[in-house]
């Protein structure tokens, strides 16, 4: 026969568990609770003759709910990374980080022979930016010359050069060109990307180095 | 490190995969779990705790839940793996047994060499 005390005793305990929870997410927090809820009540429909004692008993087994709670924010180990058996650092590990910007094939090659970075770190690695330096070097000549031939062709209808192929007068009949400031904009914006792009390796090298010194400690 | 620390350490470091891998056998309420456990003595620290260890599980993609009616009570909520949790029960168990293998080894020379 459960007393007026023994359930307050689980209801105050239920609150201070729930308060105790706070900041853990709400999702998380509703599940804690309500299967302590349910255990606690399990428990209590298995006492033949439920003294308060007996209640008492039942939630210091179960537990302080700060440490409950405590255990609920704790770290999770996280399913095993594949360890391999060889995983230190050595002469393939530098030379992959030093080179995979630098000479693009060779330094992903060495990233890919060595173990002593999951996949996804080889993904960023060999993809961020596609061919190191090499490919952001061919990049922007594509780049440059798409920008040079569509501004020729949009804004000028034709134009008449000389032998030497120097350009003496230019038919244009596209839009005016943009005001000075508009244009200060793109050139900003344009100089902001290549920078961003220029250092895309060198954070990504850091990166790597970081991952490999995490996994080494 | 004092004895206790470290018995509270190996304790920390696989009570989740044994969870784990009596949720591989079949799916199980929280309630079952604690029976289990504390049957096979000393690995959880308070009945209770098995709840906070099951939400974080959930919330890290190792095992999903789902309410099933009992008998003559109210539903209950059973944890069973998946895909995520049975590689981590699969990789856990051959690192263990690495481990396991490592430890004895070292110990079994040092036994050897005592008598």
């Amino acid at each position: 026969m459960s007393t007026p005390l023994a359930d307050r005793l689980v209801s105050d305990y239920l609150q201070r568990l729930d308060a105790a929870l706070a900041g853990v997410s709400p999702d998380r927090r509703d599940e804690i609770v309500g299967e302590i809820r349910s255990h606690i009540q399990e428990q209590r429909g298995a006492l033949p003759d439920e003294t308060d004692a007996d209640v008492y008993n039942l939630l210091e087994r179960v537990g302080e709910p700060y440490a409950l709670a405590a255990a609920a924010r704790s770290e999770s180990s996280a399913p095993l990374e594949p360890v391999s058996a060889r995983s230190r650092v050595g002469a393939v590990e530098i030379l992959a980080l030093v080179l995979t910007p630098l000479i693009w094939p060779v330094g992903v090659i060495l990233l890919w022979t060595s173990s002593a970075w999951n996949t996804r770190d080889k993904l960023i690695a060999t993809l961020v930016p596609p061919g190191g330096y090499l490919g952001l070097l061919v990049a922007f000549s594509i780049l440059e010359f798409a920008a040079f031939s569509s501004v020729t062709v949009s804004s000028c209808g034709g134009s008449i050069t000389d032998s030497h192929g120097n350009v003496i007068n230019q038919a244009c009949t596209g839009p005016a060109p943009p005001p000075g400031w508009e244009q200060a904009l793109i050139t900003i914006a344009a100089v902001g990307v290549a920078v961003i792009l220029l250092l895309l390796p060198v954070l990504v090298g850091i990166y790597m180095a970081r991952r490999l010194a995490r996994r080494e400690s | 490190m004092p004895i206790e620390g470290l018995a509270t350490q190996l304790r920390k470091g696989v009570i989740e995969y044994c969870v784990l891998a009596m949720l591989n056998e079949k799916p199980r309420y929280g309630g079952e779990l604690v029976q289990l456990l504390s049957r096979n003595g000393g690995l959880l620290v308070s009945e209770g705790t098995i709840y906070p260890l099951l939400s974080r599980m959930r919330a890290d993609g190792l095992v999903e839940t789902e309410w099933r009616e009992t008998a003559g009570g109210s539903p209950r909520r059973y944890y069973s793996l998946t895909r995520g949790g049975q590689q981590a029960v699969t990789d856990f168990h051959r690192e263990w047994l690495r481990f396991r293998d490592t430890v004895d080894g070292i110990f079994g020379n040092q036994g050897g060499r005592r008598r």
